[in-house]
């Protein structure tokens, strides 16, 4: 005989549901909350008040409120929820958070007895008061447990618009389970402050936090700071393609978007090619949103903005990192500070490959990115909601949403490493040829003429004040005038430090690169001197032969000496001088000592020169050229044709400037285009060995640069056409 | 004789060495001679280049892209890289780099590739004492060279008097191998075979031969 029975619930199963898998009382609120977005609420009030037994925590809302029946029959009935029926919301049609129908019973983590105050429209409000812990009881089913109903309660909730709102919930809290601490606070702030995203402009669901533990909120964070990022990267997937599209905008290029498609598989294989095999032809995360906004903590981030840099660091302190929003609502922890804020491993990442802007393998650090994945309970089932609000669970959906998010990451640093060329190339472009560069002498020049003119309005404030009144006034500038001439003094002797150590470093660098010359030579002429020897003790004695190797002995003795000469007569004190000279003789005889060696490596030397004089210090042209030169030998090695160097020096003006040009081209392999912005760089040097080590010393390009641009000269790289080589060009004012 | 054999771009530098080498090769009384090369186009050519010259020690320079050639070319490669090519067939040749730049790291990385790595200084210095080396070490891969072609010779004389077996066949491809010497006998066991393959050869060429006339003819 078989008999219907029925399962009885226990009342401690609300502690299971309640108390014992929320996470912490800030999730339970935030689920509070939430539970009043969901009632198409506008303004949320929630109040944590502490004050030893009387406080409380109120969560109120002007949302749609219950009715004495939905308060009686869904809001008691446990695991009851119209959301799965009724997806979305009445008047607003936000999609509903919570399906499970336990989210009331997160009151519980937070104290111990909850009053729920409920009105609708057009009728008056009612209220249920549970004590939770009238459920921690043995043997008693939930049915058993008593809860009062007052259908002729006082509600308070917030305005609507201005007005008395017709609906709304209030809840209030007491028996609070525990501390709340500023932290805490802190904490439950950062959250809803983005349970939804702050930076929609249709952003209808305001939050206002009262509480007497902490009282000094950062001010809303105001959503144009999201207009002010370097970057900004948005990808739209469809859920079924492999082919998605997204777009790039940056500071730099106002008014041009980039729109690229760009496939699955080849995202992925720049992220970690080792998943491959792993991965569908498509992510299984269903259609996403994504947006990243990218922001290098530097004033030049707000530069022509109105926000101040510490603004735009406290904005990223307190919104970096990339959030989900499912229908709108944040799913926690991912993003969250106190939760998962780098849940993608971005820190990680970067400390794995810490590259630096300039290469291509640079990655953003996680406190510089904001971002946002927006994602649908309905049209993302594969991303499901743990049950204990901690987050998503581990699937093949949340795999590949990870996967997409750090691959477009992966878009948006590659898009930032290009840009930084072009900006990079902006601001080392050679004074952008026609413009002239402005030397240390220059701008002291520029403080004495300011000061000048204010001398002289000193003298015309002298005569129509009395004299007791002006002299401090005349005491200052005097000495402001003697400030100045030591300045000028000792720019003069820096400068002057500044020619001789380039001096000294360009011989260094020539000694590095024409030493071996020098050794050859050496060492060939220590051999015929030793054959020499040795042929005289022989008999019979050939003649020919010892008169070969003498003449040779001869021959690269000279050598030695004219680069012993070469290295002597580098930083003479007379070179040092400022005065008339004539600049094809110093090019010319500059040349002359470095022939032997070009020689002897079968360089052939061009020069086609102008008569010229200018007011120069020698040294300086000297130096210009042995870098040149220099340079120019060491590309000529690398290739196999006929090798040539060839040097001019014409006149030529500039911007109403009379001066004249250097020219120096080689027919060496030339300047790789990726080099040619960076060739100027202190230590960037194109060589390198075998084993692709650098091996040049990367200065003495920068020594060309810092000397012409201390005259107030121009230097331009380029393509020389006839010897197929890099071709330098120096342009110097005449003085 | 053996030979030493310097390999290096710039002319009078090589030359001086040599000169250097012969004079002290003679006071050491050594019958030993020494040749001198501008680098030889390709790499491949060294091999034919060691073994017609007989060269038992080698010298190189490492940079031997400085200098062109009386034809104005350059070579592509430096000391350490033919270096590198040689050792894939000759494992025990005697290799030193005379160099002006001995530190250089290209080269200190192939270290173990040569037998020597010298200062040009220090070769001027100790000259002497250097040549005693290279030339102990040139005797001993020469010794070891002879002998094993002798035994080519004696392997080939046995297979065209019919009197070899598998092993000497074996032994003969195995030495020329070594050796770099063409495989002339890999395939032949005994005298018979060979004469029956290679008239074979020429009656096919024959047939080869009637077949490209009758085409021609018919054209």
């Amino acid at each position: 005989m078989s008999i219907s029975k029925k399962f009885k619930v226990d009342a401690r199963v609300i502690l299971n549901l309640g108390r014992h898998s929320i996470k912490d009382h800030t999730t339970a609120l935030v689920e509070l909350v939430k539970n009043s977005y969901d009632a198409d609420a506008l303004n949320v009030e929630v109040c944590v008040h502490i004050d030893g037994s009387e406080s409380f925590i109120r969560v109120a809302d002007n949302g749609c409120g219950m009715s004495d029946d939905q308060l009686n029959n869904n809001w008691l009935r446990i695991g009851y929820s119209d959301k799965t029926s009724e997806k979305f919301s009445p008047e607003k049609k936000r999609r509903k958070t919570g399906e499970k129908g336990i989210g009331r019973i997160s009151a519980d983590r937070l104290g111990s007895a909850v009053k729920v105050i409920s009105k609708v429209k057009g009728a008056k409000a009612s209220s249920l008061t549970v004590n939770w812990d009238d459920f921690d009881v043995e043997g008693k089913d939930i049915e058993d447990i008593q809860i009062l109903m007052d259908y002729d309660a006082t509600i308070s909730i917030p305005l609507k618009e201005g007005a008395q709102s017709s609906s709304g919930t209030e809840l209030i809290i007491t028996g609070l389970r525990q501390e709340w601490t500023k932290a805490n606070v802190e904490s439950l702030y950062e959250e809803l402050s983005v349970l939804t995203p702050p930076f929609e402009s249709s952003n209808d669901f305001s939050i206002k936090i009262d509480t007497n533990i902490k009282n000094d909120f950062a001010p809303k964070v105001d959503s144009g700071l999201y207009l002010s990022s370097e970057i900004e990267v948005e990808l739209n997937y469809d859920g079924h393609s492999p082919d998605f599209i997204y777009s790039i905008k940056d500071k730099y290029h106002k008014g041009h978007e980039k729109t690229e498609t760009i496939n699955w598989r080849n995202l992925v294989s720049k992220v970690d090619g080792d998943v491959l095999d792993e991965i569908a032809d498509y992510p299984k995360c269903g259609p996403i949103n994504l947006k990243l906004w990218f922001y290098p903590r530097t004033s030049a981030t707000v530069s022509g903005t109105e926000f101040t840099l510490s603004s735009l660091r406290e904005f990223l302190d307190n919104n970096a990192g990339i959030k989900i929003y499912r229908d709108g609502v944040a799913v926690k922890p991912y993003g969250f500070k106190q939760g998962q804020a780098d849940w993608l491993g971005l820190a990680e990442r970067k400390a794995a490959d810490p590259a630096g802007i300039s290469r291509e393998s640079y990655k953003i650090t996680p406190n510089q990115l904001v971002g946002a994945i927006f994602i649908s309970r309905d049209k993302n089932q594969k991303l499901i909601d743990s049950s204990a609000r901690e987050g998503l669970i581990d699937s093949e959906g949340l795999f590949d949403l990870k996967l997409l998010t750090i691959g477009v990451i992966n878009l948006l640093e590659t898009h930032r490493f290009n840009l930084n060329k072009e900006i990079n190339a902006q601001q080392n472009k050679p004074n952008n040829k026609d413009k002239i560069s402005t030397s240390s002498r220059q701008t002291v020049k520029q403080i004495r003429d300011d000061f000048n003119t204010v001398k002289k309005k000193l003298e015309e404030v002298e005569a129509a004040v009395p004299r007791n009144l002006a002299a401090p006034l005349r005491n200052s500038i005097e000495k402001f005038d003697r400030s100045i001439e030591e300045t000028e003094k000792t720019v003069e002797i820096i400068l002057n430090e500044n020619r001789v150590l380039s001096g000294l470093a360009t011989l260094g660098i020539a000694s590095a690169v024409f030493g071996h010359e020098t050794q050859s030579a050496l060492s060939t002429f220590n051999t015929s001197i030793k054959n020499v020897k040795g042929l005289l003790s022989r008999v019979p004695l050939k003649f020919e032969l010892i008169e070969k190797e003498a003449d040779k002995a001869l021959k690269y003795s000279k050598r030695i000496s004219s680069w012993g000469s070469f290295a002597l007569t580098r930083v003479q004190t007379e070179k040092r001088r400022l005065s008339a000279r004539n600049i094809k003789s110093i090019i010319e005889s500059t040349l002359d000592e470095m022939k032997p060696s070009l020689l002897a490596s079968s360089i052939d030397l061009e020069i086609k020169a102008e008569h010229i004089v200018s007011k120069t210090y020698p040294m300086d042209i000297e130096s210009i050229m042995v870098n040149l030169i220099t340079n120019a030998f060491t590309a000529c090695l690398n290739v196999s044709r006929s090798r040539k160097i060839c040097v001019t020096l014409l006149r030529e003006d500039k911007e109403n400037t009379s001066g004249y040009k250097i020219s120096v081209a080689d027919s060496g392999p030339g300047i790789h285009k990726d080099f040619i912005d960076r060739i100027w760089e202190p230590l960037f040097s194109t060589r390198s060995n075998n084993s692709s080590k650098k091996v040049g010393t990367g200065l003495g390009l920068t020594i060309v640069k810092s000397i012409v641009s201390e005259l107030e000269g121009v230097v331009d790289v380029g393509h020389d056409t006839q010897l197929k080589g890099a071709l330098f060009t120096i342009w110097l004012p005449k003085i | 004789m053996q030979k030493i054999g310097i390999v290096d771009d710039r002319k009078e530098s090589r030359e001086s060495i040599r000169i250097s080498i012969e004079l002290t090769l003679e006071s050491l009384d050594r019958d030993w001679e020494v040749i001198d090369i501008y680098p030889l186009a390709d790499l491949h050519d060294y091999s034919n280049w060691l073994r017609e010259n007989e060269i038992a020690v080698l010298i190189l320079d490492e940079r031997l892209q400085e200098e062109p050639s009386e034809s104005g070319n350059t070579v592509g490669y430096k000391g350490h890289e033919l270096t590198v090519f040689l050792r894939q067939t000759l494992k025990e040749f005697p290799i030193y780099v005379i160099t002006a730049f001995k530190n250089d790291s290209d080269l200190q990385e192939k270290f173990k590739e040569v037998d020597g790595i010298i200062g040009r200084h220090e070769f001027t210095e100790r000259e002497e004492d250097y040549l005693t080396q290279m030339l102990r070490a040139g005797n001993r891969f020469w010794n070891e060279n002879i002998s094993q072609l002798e035994q080519i010779a004696s392997l080939a004389k046995k297979i065209a008097i019919g009197e070899s077996n598998d092993d000497d066949i074996a032994k003969l491809n195995s030495l020329q191998t070594k050796l770099e010497i063409p495989h002339l006998y890999s395939n032949i066991s005994n005298k018979k075979e060979f004469l029956d393959e290679f008239e074979s050869s020429i009656d096919k060429m024959e047939a080869l031969k009637q077949k490209i006339k009758d085409y021609l003819s018919n054209k």
